[in-house]
Formats: C-alpha cells, sequence, structure tokens
C-alpha cells in the first residue's frame, strides 16, 4: 500500500452515531482528499456511507460477483452528496477555462461526461437548462457547476462507457 | 422499446448478459421501494398475515432480565453463597468464575393488569398496557459476546454477512411506501457492537439494506439538496437529468435506464417526505408528553414517536436500537438509568399504536441480544462492583401487536434464574414467530445463494411460538 488510510468528505453522522468506538471523520486535505478509494479509512460497525450505498462488499464473507443495483439513495448520492458537488465544481472551472462560448462550454461538459459529443437534440436541452438557470440569477462558476452536476448525473455518465 | 433504433454495439453491449437480468432489475427497483409487488414468493403470503409492519426495539448490551421479569426471590435468601455446580455445568465466563456468589435482584416485583404479570418496579409505564403483551422469559441464544449475539438475533448467523430480518422481510413482502425506504434502522444509545452487519442485506440485493436515520445533520444522508443549490434548480436538474435519460431510453429500451428515471423521482419525493416524517409539529401536545418526547432533541422516545409515522407512512421494518444496558458493574444504576431512557417511551408507543388502531397489525418486539448472570460481577481491578455478566442461557423478551396475545407470560426458568425448565424459544423460534405473524413460513422464505437455499432460521429444527399467538 502507499500509505495510510484517508477520509474523503462525508457526514459526520456516519461515524458518530451508532458505530461501535466513534471516531472523529477528520476530512482529508490536499491529495489525500483526492486518493482513490482503495485508500478510504473503512470501519467494520460503519462503513465509508458511499461505499455502502453503491453496494460494496462489506469484506464480511466471500464474494463471487459484486452486486449491481439502482437505487434512489444512490441518486440522492449522486445529486447532493459533498463528493460530487466538489467534483461539478471542479470540472465547471476547468471549462470556463478551456471553452468560450456557451454552445463550447456545454459540449465539453456533455463530452467528458459520456466521452461522446452531444447530439443537436441533447445541446437544446442543456441549453433550455443554462437559460432557467441564468434567469435564478446564477452566474460564473456556480452557473456551470449547476449544469456539471446535471451532466455528471446522466445514466450514460454512470453506468454506461 | 424502440428497437429500430438498436446499434448492434448496443446489442451486446447492453442485451448481452440476458434478458433475465433485465427483467429482475426492473422488479427489483420496484420491490425496497414503491410497489406491494415483490420479486419473491410472499408476495401472496403463506398464511393470513396479522402484523403488516415491525418495530423491532432492540435494547442492546443486553438488559438484565432479573431486574426487570423474571422475578428469583430465591436469589435473594442466597446472596453471597456460590450456586451449586450441579446448575452451571461447565460454562465459562468472560468476566467472573463460575462460582461467584449470587446476587439477589435489586428491584420489588408485583403484578399488573387482568394478567396479573409480574414486571419490576423500574417498568412503571410498562406495567399500565401488561395486558397487551406477552412476555417470553425462557430466550436462549448461543453467542455469549454482544456482537456475535446482535448479529444472530438480526440474520440467524453469529458471524457477519447475511441477510438481516429486515432485509429477508421486505425482500419477502415488498413495500408499501411510495415515498419512504422500506426498512428503516435508528440508533440512539451508544455505539452498536455488531455494527451495519446487524441491518445489512448479506447475500440480498443491496437495496433490501436497512437505511440508517440519524440524528445529526440529514435524517437520510444527502437528503436536502446542497448549499448554493436552490430548491428550484434542484427540480430543473432532475427534469434535464430524466429528460436526457428518456431519450436514452428511447434508443436502446434498457430498463436499468429506466430504474433510474424512476429513482431520480422517489430521490426527489424523499427530500420532501424525509423532513415531513421528521417534523413533529403536527403531533399534539398530549402525545408528545406520553411518549415523554421534545421534538427537538434526538432520544429514544423521539425514534418511536417517529417509528409510530413511517409505520402510518407505509415503512415495513423498524429497528429502534438503544445500545447501554451491558451492566458490567452497578446493575441496578444500569437498569435505572436505561429504563428512564426506554420504559416510558415503548408504553407509550403501544398506547398510541392502539388508540389509532394500528396495534392489530404492528407486531412491536422488545429485547437484547442475551441476559446477565444470577451471580455478581465484582473486580477491584476493573473497577467493577454489584454487576453481572452475560448469560446466554436465559433471558427475557416481549412482543405486542400484530399477531401477539396479549397478557401473557410463556416459559420459566429454575429457582436460580440460571437455566430453562419449562418452553425454551431459542433465537430462530424468535426469528420464525415475527416471520409467522407477518403471515410468512420461515421454512419456505429462501434464497439461493453459493448453490444453498439459506433461510432467515438457518438448518436446525426450529418452530413458532404458538402459546403467544393471539
Amino acid at each position: 500500500m502507499g500509505g495510510p488510510g484517508v477520509y474523503p468528505p462525508q457526514p459526520a453522522s456516519v461515524t458518530s452515531e451508532g458505530a461501535y468506538g466513534k471516531i472523529e471523520w477528520k476530512i482529508s486535505e490536499g491529495e489525500d482528499h483526492f486518493r482513490r478509494s482503495l485508500y478510504t479509512f473503512t470501519k467494520r460497525t460503519a462503513p465509508f456511507a458511499m461505499a455502502t450505498t453503491f453496494d460494496a462488499p462489506t469484506g464480511e464473507s466471500c464474494l463471487a460477483r459484486r452486486d449491481v443495483s439502482n437505487s434512489p439513495l444512490q441518486a440522492l448520492t449522486l445529486l447532493n452528496d459533498q463528493m460530487f458537488m466538489e467534483a461539478a465544481q471542479a470540472m465547471a472551472k476547468q471549462v470556463i477555462t478551456e471553452s468560450q462560448s456557451d454552445d463550447e462550454r456545454l459540449t465539453n461538459i456533455f463530452r467528458r461526461c459520456t466521452t461522446r459529443p452531444a447530439a443537436a437534440d441533447e445541446l437544446a436541452m442543456l441549453k433550455s437548462f443554462l437559460q432557467k438557470q441564468r434567469d435564478k440569477k446564477l452566474e460564473g462558476e456556480a452557473l456551470w457547476a449547476a449544469v456539471s452536476r446535471a451532466a455528471l448525473n446522466l445514466d450514460e455518465a454512470i453506468t454506461h462507457p | 422499446m424502440n428497437t429500430s433504433n438498436i446499434t448492434r454495439r448496443h446489442f451486446f453491449q447492453d442485451c448481452g448478459i440476458g434478458t433475465g437480468k433485465i427483467a429482475l432489475a426492473s422488479l427489483l427497483a420496484e420491490s425496497a421501494y414503491g410497489s406491494s409487488k415483490s420479486p419473491n414468493v410472499a408476495a401472496s403470503p403463506h398464511s393470513q398475515p396479522k402484523a403488516k409492519a415491525v418495530i423491532h426495539m432492540f435494547m442492546a448490551g443486553a438488559p438484565s432480565q432479573l431486574e426487570l421479569f423474571d422475578n428469583k426471590p430465591l436469589l435473594t435468601k442466597f446472596e453471597g453463597k456460590p450456586i451449586p455446580p450441579s446448575i452451571i455445568g461447565g460454562q465459562r465466563y468472560a468476566f467472573i468464575r463460575p462460582d461467584a456468589a449470587v446476587l439477589g435482584p435489586r428491584f420489588k416485583f408485583a403484578k399488573h393488569g387482568q394478567s396479573g404479570l409480574e414486571l419490576s418496579e423500574m417498568l412503571p409505564h410498562l406495567a399500565t398496557v401488561v395486558d397487551d403483551i406477552a412476555i417470553i422469559k425462557s430466550c436462549r441464544t448461543t453467542q455469549f459476546n454482544h456482537a456475535p449475539a446482535q448479529i444472530f438475533m438480526n440474520t440467524g448467523f453469529s458471524q457477519p454477512g447475511r441477510p438481516s430480518m429486515g432485509s429477508w422481510i421486505t425482500y419477502g413482502l415488498g413495500s408499501e411506501s411510495r415515498d419512504l425506504p422500506s426498512f428503516v434502522v435508528m440508533s440512539t444509545g451508544s455505539g452498536i457492537s455488531g455494527g451495519a452487519a446487524c441491518w445489512g442485506s448479506g447475500f440480498l440485493p443491496s437495496i433490501y439494506s436497512g437505511t440508517r436515520f440519524r440524528n445529526t445533520g440529514d435524517p437520510i444522508l444527502n437528503v436536502s439538496t446542497p448549499q448554493g443549490i436552490e430548491a428550484g434548480t434542484q427540480r430543473d436538474t432532475i427534469d434535464l437529468i430524466n429528460a436526457m435519460n428518456h431519450r436514452r431510453l428511447k434508443l436502446d429500451g434498457d430498463s436499468e435506464t429506466a430504474t433510474r428515471i424512476a429513482n431520480y423521482e422517489m430521490a426527489y419525493r424523499l427530500q420532501s417526505s424525509a423532513p415531513e416524517l421528521m417534523d413533529l409539529t403536527s403531533e399534539d401536545k398530549a402525545t408528545l408528553e406520553m411518549y415523554g418526547c421534545d421534538p427537538k432533541v434526538p432520544s429514544f422516545a423521539r425514534a418511536c414517536l417517529l417509528a409510530r409515522r413511517m409505520v402510518e407512512r407505509g415503512v415495513r421494518f423498524i429497528n429502534i436500537y438503544n445500545e447501554g444496558w451491558d451492566a458490567h458493574s452497578d446493575v441496578a444504576g444500569n437498569v435505572k438509568k436505561n429504563c428512564g431512557i426506554t420504559d416510558q417511551a415503548s408504553a407509550a408507543l403501544i398506547k398510541d399504536l392502539k388508540q389509532r388502531g394500528m396495534l392489530d397489525d404492528t407486531l412491536v418486539v422488545w429485547g437484547g441480544e442475551f441476559g446477565r448472570t444470577p451471580m455478581v460481577e465484582a473486580s477491584v481491578s476493573l473497577g467493577r462492583s454489584m454487576g453481572r455478566d452475560h448469560h446466554p442461557q436465559a433471558f427475557s423478551m416481549w412482543m405486542a401487536g400484530g399477531g401477539i396475545k396479549g397478557g401473557v407470560s410463556v416459559g420459566a426458568t429454575d429457582d436460580m434464574g440460571f437455566n430453562i425448565i419449562e418452553d425454551e424459544v431459542h433465537v430462530p423460534d424468535l426469528q420464525a414467530t415475527i416471520l409467522h405473524c407477518l403471515g410468512i413460513d420461515h421454512e419456505h422464505l429462501t434464497f439461493r445463494s453459493a448453490g444453498l437455499d439459506f433461510k432467515l432460521t438457518g438448518v436446525e429444527p426450529c418452530k413458532v411460538v404458538q402459546k403467544i399467538l393471539a
């Protein structure tokens, strides 16, 4: 292993309530904030919440094949969890630097999430969303983070290569 | 499904695994959330169900039956003297020697209600509903330590990795709630040794895992929209995601995509149904006082009231953990403290369910993972005195509501409270009884894993506790 366990963002209640031997989940900073989940600290009685939500094996018994599920709690995680929010914000920053026009930025975001260019009708849907958010006075990074967040939640972005 | 647009790549990529997976996935998505139909047998139950929901108040740490339900005056007579070795057999203990002296019950017992059931003075509230409960004084487990015993009580096996009772039941019966998870877990005491394995789904699909409702922050993790995202944007976002997913669904007809669309709608509903559930302003003052619940403070009492609200909203199985009964020292103080936390609310739950006409189809279960020794635990080096050690040979539980006869007591222990002498009820018997009340035959709720047809109650013969059935 290349170092000790790391603590990516998760709500404090996961390890402070009901867990046997409470631990304080002090969110890692710097590079450790973004380490591969192989390095995420795990506690048997209170595993990393996102791992549980996305069917990570508990290590408590042998598993020949991982479960694959598709649940409302996963939708809540992908929409609202801090980790995914940070990913959307990071994508917004990068796209704002890389691309200038609305069309270019929307295309860039869509391509990053789905590995293919957006079709005309898809671009139209994204533009309509963009306009609605501008009408709600969103701008700059917040605006593009909102678009990135939606794109990261597409079925095609989550499970379909 | 628009077949004309399916590409060769999509055919091999998405359909190559066979239609079985697709059919299963759409059924699964409906079964834990939002449909009374289930992929398994019990979509039509094996027998007429009496209960449709279960509230299991898990007294983790193991309460002392000798201070609560199982009155043994002889222990007072023999206090300070060892139990005869003939009774103890070969039992070994974690902290005490088998020849440790007997400790008499710390509290007085009295008969209550029309049934005349005996309860300790530490349960004054339960005494007011004693005619509604069935006490089992002859429970037995095979497990000696907290984590394996808690996991055994929940999953029928002492090691982690098997499906929990709540998972089996939601797998078998499906959900009656479109807006909330069907299996909910609350915890209000200190940590639970068994941990997440107590409500895990084991080899059942992971959607049957218990969903934790938490005391601080979001009740369900990530159920609130993140800071900086307005409610309007959240709705627009879900509309956009679902519109684009619909477009994809039309192209390749993958039912997983349809499931995802449904899940994003369900997630959106959860964002309003969870706060609505947690908002106790609609509860009147009398109700709050009956439970002893301050709506703003997380507590066992609040969890009990929330459990009633969950049952009203179609939640199928609810675990409320109160950890803290592990009285290795000062058993009197421990029982007093924990009864202060749990007695009023446990009794209020029965009264509240009854006054709303819900007790007849809600099964309420109260108990821990094992019992406590008739012998005293004391240790100068550990700073312990007047405590009781773990005792798997005998302990007490009670049940009430759907399918259970009120005002009855089943089973008996010997005069020292050490061994069971009448109507032994082993952990799988309890599980079979709970399933029976829900209309499920424990022999026929099975799931194939690793080439075996597993069931909650395992392979040893076990039986429904007929004497407590209504």
